[in-house]
């Protein structure tokens, strides 16, 4: 066999593969994306960029993008945050690290339509035990997912509550894969702890950061089962995110056209975020190979 | 040329044999009594308690009738679109489907009438024996026998009797809005009323006793995804005297007509008596808060309730009376002094065969096996583990269910009474859909999202009218004039 020949072989079982579960889906939904398709209407015929208009033109495209926007917003802050506030405290004291940290993994492991029902009892409104105990400190019921304004933050609580782990545990793993040297000249330089975590650690743990970040920004715009359970985008449309919006429309109502062009529209953004983070994240490291 | 003409004889016998042998594939074939011996049935259903009495049977069907039942689960959710998609490419994946009777108008062209079957064997499944507004409301389709149902479902209301029987609660109703307590309520009226004077703060008293906890007029199970029945229960009755879902000569829908708007105004009302969080409340919030908590004086539900009468919690009072639960037909409407009452049939679960399944004749007999008025039947019926609620006038006048449950016979007399002017759910292609913007734009109204009612309902209509442009106005108005018939 020629060089070519080997070369075609090794690399053709890749591409044929790649090509079956990755491009040609791509195309086939780019395709029902400008096609009137529906499974339950036997033709379908072609509808130009209707279904992309159709879907701008959709208010509740927009006010599920806004619920999307906030949950990235705000789960990723709040995350990253509380993540990284516990792994430095496993950093700190090391011997806790071995009991806390798989108690701490604990909530990744529970199935999210689990997390989603169990949702469902504890922020229940008369008796649930969150409201239990805001009333024997005094604070009033509150209406969590039965009410239009913090359906979205009872979701968004359990959803923390949900991935804040999965930021710690990459987070710690980063932290503690960092070199030792810098942390011995900026003690022999007299810097506090403080200084050292914002000066070392942080700018050394921003590729982690960054690909944290991709990974989760890629999570909540798919965020689904929780919500399902939870609220089913209720009340009213308070709580639908873009990823229950496109199921509705794909899934329920079989306008699979306008669900693979919102899908397109979406995967837009969500590209050029991505894409951001990406170039953020090797920004970051030419600048350490500078350095 | 003799070899040559013995090999096409032979050739020519084999292939004979094989077309003969596969020809016979679906007839019964008696060998020992069991007539189809080798064939596997594949059944989708919904998962949980909807499937045990499916397994119960499995090995009795492999007995007497020799199939091999594989039987398939799936979350309520799920079934829609795991039958659909495989309905529509024809796939034969599954034999009989267990679905929701309103979804029959996407179904339809892919379900085999039972019709043929029924007159062969002189009606052995009893589609005489299933009541007429199930009959109506779940079976049939265009005039044709499409399913047998599995699960009568249909929605009563439940009220306190021990609360609405009190002297003192009396009395001072009638002193308040001058007339007497209704026990129980006939109109929609009579229970914005009942749910006012009822709701009370804890300390307060009722029925003579100290609330310990707050006691609420009325609930509805109101989270998004289902709470368009609640809605349905009202839109029907105070459309009367002729209620329909659209104009059947235009298919203009009349979703927000004056009367469609008050009757959302009517559910707005009474969630003013609701206990907080009923926004979020599914089957399990309610059936909990009523039955198990004692909080709530009036409610409607499926018939759960009422086979487990005799759980009702207490009265959330000191020294409880006797807890009673009231059973009735769903409150009603009056139009120049005449009542109209409807009882929504729940477009439940049914089964029918498949046109792609390759043995519909043993699917046929599963089916019989099953649903036929049989011991084994009531026996379905009869365990509230199952979830197959009584459909037939066999387990309706069961003496055994009576002799095994004291106390049932009121709960299956208010039915079946409640029964005689039943309505059926929405059933034509796209129903699921058509219900579900209902559900959202009522959900988005109740949460606030929409100003008015009015508004609200012209949304819904708008999304009716799209729908119907989507499916052909024509086809749907042919579809929906099936849906009576």
């Amino acid at each position: 066999m020629t060089k070519k020949g080997v070369i075609l072989f090794l690399v053709l079982p890749t591409v044929v593969i790649l090509a079956a579960i990755v491009i040609f889906p791509m195309i086939y939904s780019i395709v029902v994306s400008f096609m009137n398709y529906d499974l339950r209407i036997p033709k379908h015929s072609f509808a130009g960029f209707n279904n992309f208009t159709g879907i701008l033109k959709d208010s509740m495209f927009y006010s599920s993008a806004i619920v999307t926007g906030i949950m990235l917003f705000v789960e990723l802050v709040v995350e990253l945050l509380l993540g990284l506030f516990i792994a430095m405290i496993l950093v700190e004291i090391p011997f806790s690290r071995k009991i806390y940290q798989p108690i701490l993994l604990i909530p990744m492991m529970v199935m999210p339509v689990v997390v989603g029902y169990v949702g469902r009892l504890i922020f229940a409104v008369r008796s649930g035990p969150i409201n239990y105990f805001l009333n024997m400190i005094g604070v009033n019921s509150l209406l969590w997912h039965a009410s239009p304004h913090l359906a979205l933050v009872t979701i968004m609580i359990l959803r923390i509550w949900r991935w804040t782990p999965f930021v710690m545990a990459t987070l710690l793993a980063g932290i503690l894969s960092l070199p030792i040297e810098p942390y011995e000249s900026v003690k022999v330089d007299g810097a506090n702890k403080w200084q050292t975590f914002i000066y070392i650690t942080l700018p050394m743990l921003k590729p982690i950061i960054t690909l944290v970040v991709i990974m989760r920004a890629l999570e909540i715009m798919q965020a689904f089962d929780i919500i399902y359970v939870l609220t089913m985008g209720g009340p009213g449309i308070s709580s639908m995110p873009l990823s229950l919006f496109t199921y509705l429309k794909g899934f329920r109502y079989w306008n699979i056209g306008q669900a693979a062009a919102a899908a397109w529209l979406i995967m837009i953004p969500l590209s050029i975020l991505v894409t951001f983070f990406v170039k953020l994240m090797e920004k970051g490291e030419e600048i350490e190979e500078q350095k | 040329m003799r070899k040559f003409v013995v090999l096409v004889f032979l050739v020519t016998l084999i292939a004979g044999g094989i077309v003969f042998a596969g020809g016979q594939g679906e007839k019964a074939k008696p060998s020992g009594g069991k007539p189809f011996e080798g064939v596997t049935v594949s059944v989708i259903v919904h998962a949980g308690h909807h499937a045990a009495p499916w397994y119960d049977e499995k090995e009795n069907i492999k007995n007497k009738l020799g199939i091999t039942l594989d039987i398939i689960e799936s979350t309520p959710e799920q079934l829609y679109s795991k039958e659909l998609l495989e309905l529509t490419q024809r796939t034969g994946a599954y034999d009989i489907v267990q679905y929701n009777s309103a979804w029959i108008g996407d179904y339809a062209p892919y379900i085999l009438p039972l019709d043929n079957y029924v007159k062969k064997d002189n009606d052995a499944i009893g589609f005489n024996d299933i009541l007429p507004a199930f009959n109506k409301a779940q079976n049939l389709w265009g005039g044709k026998k499409m399913s047998i149902t599995l699960d009568g479902d249909t929605f009563l209301f439940y009220y306190r009797e021990d609360l609405f029987r009190n002297k003192a609660e009396k009395l001072a109703f009638k002193a308040k809005y001058g007339y007497e307590l209704p026990d129980p309520p006939e109109t929609w009226q009579q229970v914005v009323d009942l749910a006012k004077f009822f709701t009370r703060k804890k300390g307060e008293k009722l029925a003579g006793r100290t609330l310990t906890k707050n006691f609420y007029g009325y609930a509805d199970q109101a989270k998004r995804g289902r709470v368009y029945y609640w809605y349905l229960f009202r839109y029907v009755p105070f459309s009367a005297p002729n209620p329909q879902y659209f104009d059947p000569a235009t298919m203009k829908p009349l979703i927000n007509s004056t009367k469609a708007v008050a009757a959302l105004d009517n559910m707005k009302e009474l969630l003013k008596y609701s206990p907080p969080g009923v926004l979020s409340w599914e089957w399990d919030e309610l059936y909990n808060a009523a039955m198990k908590g004692g909080t709530v004086g009036m409610w409607i539900h499926w018939t759960d309730e009422g086979r487990g009468f005799n759980t009702l919690a207490p009265l959330s009072v000191e020294n409880p009376p006797k807890p009673i639960l009231g059973i009735a037909g769903t409150p009603g409407v009056k139009v120049n002094g005449k009542l109209y009452k409807y009882t929504i049939v729940d477009s439940a679960w049914v089964a029918s065969i498949t046109k792609a399944s390759k043995h519909p004749d043993a699917a046929y007999a599963v089916l019989k096996f099953m649903f036929a008025p049989s011991e084994r039947h009531l026996k379905f019926i009869m365990n509230p583990d199952y979830g197959w609620d009584p459909s037939r006038y066999s387990t309706f006048n069961s003496k055994e269910w009576r002799k095994d449950v004291p106390g049932i016979g009121n709960y299956l007399a208010k039915e079946l009474e409640a029964l005689k002017e039943g309505y059926p759910m929405l059933k034509i292609p796209g129903a699921f859909e058509y219900d579900d913007v209902l559900d959202m734009d009522v959900s988005k109204y109740l949460a606030g999202e929409f100003k008015t009612s009015q508004e609200a309902l012209d949304s819904v209509a708008k999304k009716w009218n799209e729908l119907n442009k989507k499916f052909g106005v024509d086809k749907q108005k042919a579809y929906y004039a099936k849906m009576w018939k």
